[in-house]
């Protein structure tokens, strides 16, 4: 038992009396207690000699070992050295894959972890429409208004309800801000309107202030670290005031400072208004119409079906009887298509079911793709790293065949091309995690994403060696076996490789590894040719050198024009125009219907958009009005 | 190791190496210790112990007879060298002057009895 281990470790000339003392010890303990409790004591004892002085200086057959391993690293360094450019493509391109994989790894990993970091995770809900008819399916957010009060009266499994608005309505979006004391004004954006209950509900993390109180106030707001440093450097802002458009009816009190939204986060906001108690606008309009976007916890343990049960039949006999009382004419298509669906807070970013909403999306697909890239690519680099050291082979051939003289076996070459291989994988990997580390910064400006190495994280070395060691063994395997079964007389005469002559393992891998850049290239030149058509083609307007001044809203009409004058002064400036509306993706979008006189009753109405311009605007933006 | 200085546990295990004279050898030490002290020690640190001793020339060992209880095998035996006895001998007459010098209104505060 405990002897064997004992002997294990224990130097040679202290074995004989530390085992006999052990031994009377335990005879000892066997006359006067349990047996059971002597090995007991015997273990203990046994563990106890573990100590600096009686552990073994070392075990030869370990010795060995180690100097063979040494001898191997040895022998790899040198044969790096003696053909410096073969090593630099061998682990360079190694390394390189191993830095794509890892920048698409990162990627992939920060597009699963979207809002997935809640305590609550699954209770808590964004409250979408879902339109069932035929031929016209699809999700979207925008719910009435006054759904909040009848889901907080009607539905208990629902611990509380917020409604958001995210569009420019009222001050959400972009303003002029200041503080309530100071004149200047600056320019900030991320603007929206929350209920109270959006704080607990998505669980914002509060630096100042109370979740509860934060926004129960009226005309309260909750900014963002980032805007609180900015304008209230180092103090506690609670309680100070700020002023929206130079407007004094626009005086928001802050009610609480809140973390900077992670950025894995579909809910992005630096002022969240509160929706409490206002008089007009946002938070006021009734069954008229659709303008908020609701959040719901749920308690623990609830279904999610039974509660979407619930909301259906709400629907009836709230939302359509109000509907109906108000006169709007799509009620029955509603009663059959119309229904409410909570979508996992999750599930936002990726958006599985394409709802309708205010928000920046990633793609399940995308994810895929660049995951079914990132495979490709380490298996092209560990292939090319199998093919470049089988070619090395042929130079190490005499090396293989002495070695076999003087008494290695088979094993023992197997084993030292897999120390190698491994040792330059893992050299790839350190070099390939540098590389990543060094062209993340681009990467994030070029997937416009802040992404970053996860150096503490407990899993990341161990995840990266075992890489290594994997990779290495994996491709240090074909190679091992192959340049081990040379033949001795063969390679010492100067024929090396013969009898095997060329496998079909190894040209397939090279026709693989052909067709996998051939499909990824052509995939680049593509997508290439797709953004230059975006970007180059003719879109009816003027766009290269026109640019769009942001944050005049709060100008009345007199300024505006003065500013336009201003500007056409400059010499650098040949045309000017002030309109509320660009016609790129993003521009503030509002539609209406329009009928021809007298015959808005009988015929359906066209919807168009319309812009607010000045007369320059079609000149300045040269655009041609086609009649 | 130069000058060797005594820590306690050391003095406690030279003092019993004297205590048990032909018969000093780790296990028994260690039970004479537990039994003496009433405290718990391995066999282990009681050998760390003794081999540092040996280290520092106050006890040096030497193969005993074999017995049957341990399975045929040789003790090893240890025995004080004229320098160990001198660091007792040297720390206990340092402790009997310092307790000399304690004044005896002193000693009766300590309530010895």
């Amino acid at each position: 038992m405990g002897e064997y281990f004992l002997k294990k470790f224990l130097r040679d000339d202290l074995a004989e009396d530390v085992l006999g003392d052990l031994e009377e010890c335990f005879y000892y303990d066997v006359d006067h207690k349990l047996t059971a409790k002597a090995k007991w004591i015997y273990w203990y004892q046994v563990f106890n000699y573990l100590r600096p002085f009686a552990i073994k200086k070392s075990n030869s057959t370990t010795l060995n070992q180690i100097t063979m391993l040494r001898h191997f690293l040895k022998i790899s360094w040198r044969s790096i050295l003696r053909q410096k450019v073969f090593s630099t493509i061998e682990i360079g391109g190694f390394s390189v894959g191993i830095a794509a994989c890892i920048l698409i790894s990162l990627y992939i990993g920060h597009q699963l972890s979207y809002d997935n970091f809640y305590k609550n995770q699954n209770q808590i809900y964004r409250v979408v429409n879902q339109w069932a008819g035929p031929g016209d399916e699809g999700y979207w957010t925008n719910v009435h208004g006054p759904l909040k009060e009848v889901f907080e009266d009607n539905i208990p499994e629902m611990k509380s309800v917020a409604r958001v608005v995210f569009w420019s309505w009222g001050n959400a979006g972009e303003n002029h801000i200041r503080k309530s004391e100071a004149s200047f004004k600056s320019y900030e954006d991320g603007f929206i309107y929350a209920d109270p209950e959006i704080l607990e509900i998505l669980e914002i993390p509060l630096i100042y202030g109370q979740r509860v109180a934060a926004l129960a106030a009226p005309n309260s707001v909750v900014i963002s670290k980032e805007i609180a440093d900015k304008y209230f450097h180092g103090i506690d802002p609670v309680g100070m005031r700020m002023v929206l458009n130079d407007k004094i009816d626009d005086t928001y009190v802050i009610g609480g400072v809140m973390e900077n939204r992670p950025s894995n986060s579909h809910f992005q906001a630096d002022f969240i208004l509160t929706l409490a108690e206002r008089k007009s606008g946002p938070g006021t309009s009734g069954w008229c119409c659709t303008n908020y976007t609701i959040y719901t916890e749920l308690h623990d343990n609830t279904d999610k079906y039974a509660v979407e049960e619930k909301t259906a039949a709400l629907r009836n006999s709230f939302v359509l009887d109000k509907l109906q009382e108000d006169g709007q004419g799509i009620i029955e298509e509603m009663r059959k298509y119309q229904s409410y669906y909570l979508q996992a807070v999750e599930d936002i970013y990726l958006n599985p079911e394409e709802v309708g909403d205010f928000h920046t999306h990633g793609s399940m697909d995308l994810i895929v793709t660049f995951g079914f890239i990132a495979v490709i690519v380490l298996v092209i680099a560990a292939i090319n790293f199998v093919n470049l050291a089988t070619a090395r082979s042929l130079k190490r051939a005499k090396e293989v065949g002495l070695r076999k003289v003087v008494g290695s076996f088979r094993t023992n070459l197997v084993y030292q091309y897999l120390v190698e291989s491994v040792f330059y994988s893992l050299l790839a990997v350190f070099l390939g995690v540098m590389l990543a580390w060094i062209v993340l910064p681009s990467f994030n400006i070029l997937a416009e994403s802040s992404l970053e190495i996860p150096w503490s994280s407990f899993w990341f070395i161990p995840a990266l060696l075992a890489l290594g060691l994997v990779i290495g063994i994996f491709s240090g395997l074909y190679p091992a076996i192959y340049l081990s079964g040379f033949r001795i007389v063969d390679v010492l005469k100067g024929s090396p490789a013969s009898g095997r002559g060329k496998s079909t393992l190894r040209s397939g891998m090279v026709v693989f590894q052909f067709a996998a850049t051939v499909i990824l290239i052509t995939g680049a030149l593509v997508t290439h040719k797709q953004f230059e058509l975006i970007m180059n083609s003719s879109l009816g307007y003027n766009k290269d050198q026109v640019i769009n001044i942001v944050g005049l809203e709060s100008m009345d009409e007199r300024q505006r024009d003065l500013f336009k004058d201003e500007l056409l002064r400059l010499p650098d400036v040949s045309a000017a125009t002030s309109s509320d509306y660009l016609p790129v993706e993003g521009g503030s979008i509002q539609n209406r219907a329009y009928w021809i006189e007298d015959r808005r009753f009988t015929n359906n109405g066209l919807e168009a958009a319309h812009w607010f311009v000045d007369e320059d605007y079609v000149s300045t933006m040269g655009m041609e009005i086609v009649e | 190791m130069k000058e060797g200085k005594l820590g306690e546990f050391e003095e406690v295990v030279i003092i019993i190496v004297a205590i048990l004279a032909d018969n000093a050898y780790a296990f028994k030490i260690t039970e004479e210790y537990k039994t003496q002290s009433q405290r718990q020690v391995s066999i282990g640190s009681v050998h760390s112990t003794l081999k540092r001793l040996v280290q520092k020339g106050f006890l040096i060992s030497e193969m005993g007879d074999p017995s049957a209880e341990r399975g045929g095998r040789r003790k090893r035996i240890y025995s004080i060298t004229a320098e160990g006895q001198r660091a007792i001998k040297h720390s206990r007459d340092f402790r009997i002057s310092l307790w000399n010098q304690v004044p005896d209104y002193a000693l009766d505060n300590l309530n010895f009895a």
